[in-house]
Formats: structure tokens, C-alpha cells, sequence
């Protein structure tokens, strides 16, 4: 069994949700910081592949 | 407040991962969309287990239980709920879609641990149904001013029998798991409707859009999950007589 986290399935998450916070909610900050960690484990998980 | 460019953004964000993974998976998939199997088809469903299996290990190897993931895909389906009947409709449309994996997950954790049982398929059906009661009474709380709401009585309706009808089935000893419109179908166009419709909405600054969008996907949800619950009623009948 893998212990390896799946960085792509949750920078996605996070990159949507962080969007959503912004566009539904106009938190630009708190959606925009959820989006910058999604961004993050996107990077990772490209430099892993 | 309309934010085009982030829409925008999102947008394209959506099309680079559809282009990159949603168009080779249907293309070689092992599959076709049928009446049976389903509008999302084989290919779709192969590719989804197949990005979804990295997470079941990774939550495994942590020492998450299935229950665990079942109870945060209620909470999920709440939130969505919450989020529907505050007319947060990408956030809503991004849980549902979210609470829809954690669905896959759970029964997916639960066969590689090999601790599937009926009590744990009976408790994940009643989640299932508790999750789906709060997302449409979410619904029906966005709705509540127009036409908008008969709709939502119809998708839910249509969605709670097109369950009813299997699991009756199966009380009196006939498996039916055909259906043209099953739940991951409602899912995708229910959660499809509500993202697209909100950057539509923000693209166009144009709040109406994004409800516009997200009645469209309902109707079809009424329409088609209607027409499942009745295939399957036929399909008993048929093995009954």
C-alpha cells in the first residue's frame, strides 16, 4: 500500500474550493489562500512526475 | 461582485484538465454510454477509479477507516446543503462533486481492507440518502421563489426512486442495476450545472446565468432519473412475472 500523497487530486481540490470561496462568497483573501496551496501541491506534484 | 477574469481562469483551468484527462479516457475507454450502463459510460468510470485508487491507498496507509470517510461525506453533502440554499453555487456544485468521490471512497477503502459487509453497505445507503435529502432541501431553499422549486421536488423525487426501486427489488430477491441515470449521472449534471452556470454567471456579470444553467441540469435530472426509476420498475416486474 502507498503512503504516497496524491498532491495532483488535492491541489485541484483545493485550487476549485479556493476559487469557489471567491467567486460565491467575494473572500478574496481566504479563497485566494486556498488557491495559492492548491497551486503549491500542483507544483509538487509536477516535480514528482 | 463578478469576477470574469478569475471565471475565466477557472475556466481554463477546467479545460486543461478535461482536454488532459477526461478526452483520452473516453476515447480509450472500455465502454460506451448506454441505457444500462449508464450516460457516463465505461471509460469514465474506469479513468475515476483509476484516480481515485491513489487516494484510497494513501488514506489507508494513514490508518483512516472507511466509517470515518462515510461521516465527512455526510458532513460534506451538508455543507453542499448549506451552500446551495445560500446560492454559493460553485462551492456548492465543487462539494458535490467532492461528497460524490468520498462516496466511491469509502466502499473502495472498505473492499481493499477487505471488510465490505452488509452493515457497512446498509449504513453507507442510509448516508447516501441522508446526504441527498440535505443537498436537494438545499435546493429547494435557492428555488424557493420560482418554478425553480417544482423542478427540484421532481429530481429528488425521480433520485430517491430510482433507489427505492433497486433496493425493493433486492427485498424481494431481484438485482437491478440497470439505468440510464444513476448517481454518479445526477451528480455530474447537477455539480456540472452549478459550476458552469456560476462562471457563466461571472463571465457574463449576469447573476440569472448561473440559475438559468443549474434548472437546465435539474430538469434533465427529473426527466432522466424518472425515466431510470420506471426502466427499472419494467426490469423487475419483467424478472417477477
Amino acid at each position: 500500500m502507498s503512503r504516497r500523497l496524491p498532491f495532483g487530486v488535492l491541489g485541484v481540490f483545493l485550487v476549485l474550493l479556493g476559487a469557489g470561496v471567491v467567486l460565491d462568497a467575494d473572500w478574496v483573501w481566504r479563497g485566494g489562500a486556498l488557491m495559492i496551496a492548491g497551486g503549491v501541491l500542483l507544483a509538487l506534484e509536477a516535480r514528482r512526475s | 461582485m463578478c469576477h470574469p477574469w478569475l471565471a475565466a481562469g477557472v475556466a481554463g483551468f477546467l479545460g486543461v484538465l478535461v482536454t488532459r484527462e477526461l478526452v483520452p479516457a473516453v476515447r480509450h475507454g472500455d465502454g460506451e454510454a448506454s441505457l444500462d450502463r449508464g450516460l457516463l459510460g465505461g471509460g469514465l468510470r474506469t479513468w475515476f477509479r483509476a484516480r481515485v485508487d491513489p487516494l484510497v491507498d494513501a488514506l489507508l496507509a494513514v490508518g483512516v477507516r472507511p466509517d470515518a470517510v462515510t461521516a465527512v461525506q455526510l458532513g460534506v453533502s451538508v455543507l453542499c446543503g448549506f451552500a446551495y440554499a445560500r446560492a454559493w453555487l460553485f462551492t456548492a456544485g465543487w462539494l458535490l462533486l467532492t461528497g460524490g468521490t468520498l462516496d466511491v471512497l469509502d466502499g473502495a477503502m472498505a473492499r481493499k481492507l477487505g471488510a465490505a459487509s452488509a452493515r457497512g453497505a446498509f449504513v453507507d445507503s442510509v448516508t447516501d440518502r441522508y446526504g441527498e435529502c440535505a443537498i436537494f432541501l438545499g435546493l429547494a431553499v435557492h428555488f424557493r421563489d420560482g418554478w425553480g422549486l417544482y423542478v427540484v421536488l421532481a429530481a429528488a423525487f425521480g433520485a430517491f426512486m430510482v433507489s427505492y426501486t433497486r433496493a425493493r427489488g433486492e427485498g424481494l430477491g431481484v438485482t437491478c442495476t440497470v439505468g440510464l441515470l444513476q448517481r454518479p449521472e445526477r451528480y455530474v449534471l447537477i455539480g456540472g450545472g452549478s459550476l458552469f452556470g456560476s462562471l457563466g454567471a461571472h463571465l457574463a456579470c449576469t447573476p440569472a446565468v448561473a440559475s438559468a444553467i443549474l434548472v437546465a441540469g435539474l430538469v434533465a435530472v427529473a426527466a432522466l432519473a424518472n425515466a431510470t426509476a420506471l426502466q427499472r420498475a419494467t426490469a423487475i416486474v419483467r424478472q417477477l412475472a
